[in-house]
């Protein structure tokens, strides 16, 4: 009969804290990923050489471009997003007009990026590029902006 | 020895226990926790798409140096944008999935949301004549997951 009770006493605080400890602490994380992954640039492009035609039978489409300076330039992009927040209340508003509650949030975009410049007649004349997403997320998130020498 | 009956009528948990109790109730309340845990959670999946209707197949037809942007018009139909560049102009032809899974635990929740492109890039010279064009079909990549 004592186990029944206690059983059936776990059961009815598993439901309680079921229904409202979502309410009073919770951590979220969404991750976000818009397009497929940009290989690096390899010996096959060569500034001077290489023409529009062969990077577009390497990378494909590109994801945008525009004329930047009388020449042209092509954007291969990858963005990963990570979302994380961490909140902490109790939920006092269907009794009260009293809701304590503290959240954090954080949002970090990270870009995979090739930027190849092309001249005017189609021929490369420079590339860019960057792997944002190996940066670290938490360690990136949380790290303060440094201002650089010049500012 | 144990025997677990369930009523769930009423919602009454009889369980006759033969031996030493203690332990047993210890795994009673784990196994009580981890089925509220699933009670309180749930799933999500989703699917989204802009769509616009063309077909790498369709690019058989053209030939650079020949094909004009009016014949690229003519099977395409209307760009999803088009860009003025140095020597010229592109049409961009652009179509996206997107599918979201989300995973809420009890005090837990996580979420992924992937979107992929089809793409196809015509760039024509000054007088409108096809000179390139790419092609990325990768919108069927896209997939359901964990964020992790």
């Amino acid at each position: 009969m004592g186990f029944r009770f206690k059983v059936s006493l776990v059961f009815i605080m598993g439901v309680v804290a079921g229904i409202i400890l979502p309410g009073c602490i919770s951590y979220q994380f969404v991750r976000q990923l818009r397009g497929v992954e940009i290989m690096p640039p390899d010996n096959r492009l060569k500034p001077g050489r290489t023409t529009l035609g062969e990077v577009l039978s390497i990378y494909g489409a590109p994801d945008n471009l525009e004329e930047f300076g009388g020449e042209d330039l092509l954007l291969y992009e990858r963005i990963l997003y990570g979302n994380s927040g961490l909140s902490l209340g109790i939920p006092f508003s269907d009794f009260t007009f009293f809701n304590p509650e503290l959240s954090a949030r954080g949002r970090l975009g990270r870009y995979d990026t090739l930027a190849v410049f092309f001249s005017s007649d189609g021929i490369l004349r420079e590339m860019v590029y960057t792997k944002g997403s190996s940066y670290p997320y938490l360690k990136t998130l949380f790290e303060e902006e440094r201002a650089t020498d010049g500012e | 020895m144990k025997n677990t009956i369930i009523n769930r009528s009423n919602l009454v948990l009889e369980i006759r226990v033969l031996g030493g109790s203690s332990m047993k109730t210890v795994r009673y309340t784990i196994v009580i926790l981890s089925m509220m845990l699933l009670c309180v959670s749930c799933a999500m999946f989703g699917k989204s798409k802009e769509y616009h209707g063309f077909d790498a197949k369709w690019l058989d037809r053209f030939t650079p140096g020949t094909t004009t942007a009016a014949d690229v018009l003519e099977v395409f139909g209307a760009p999803s944008r088009m860009v003025k560049l140095s020597n010229g102009n592109a049409y961009v032809y652009e179509r996206s999935v997107s599918k979201g899974t989300g995973i809420w635990l009890v005090l837990l929740s996580f979420g992924n949301y992937e979107t992929q492109y089809d793409r196809v890039v015509f760039f024509f010279d000054p007088e409108d004549i096809l000179t390139h064009y790419g092609l990325s079909m990768n919108a069927g990549d896209s997939s359901y997951g964990l964020p992790f």
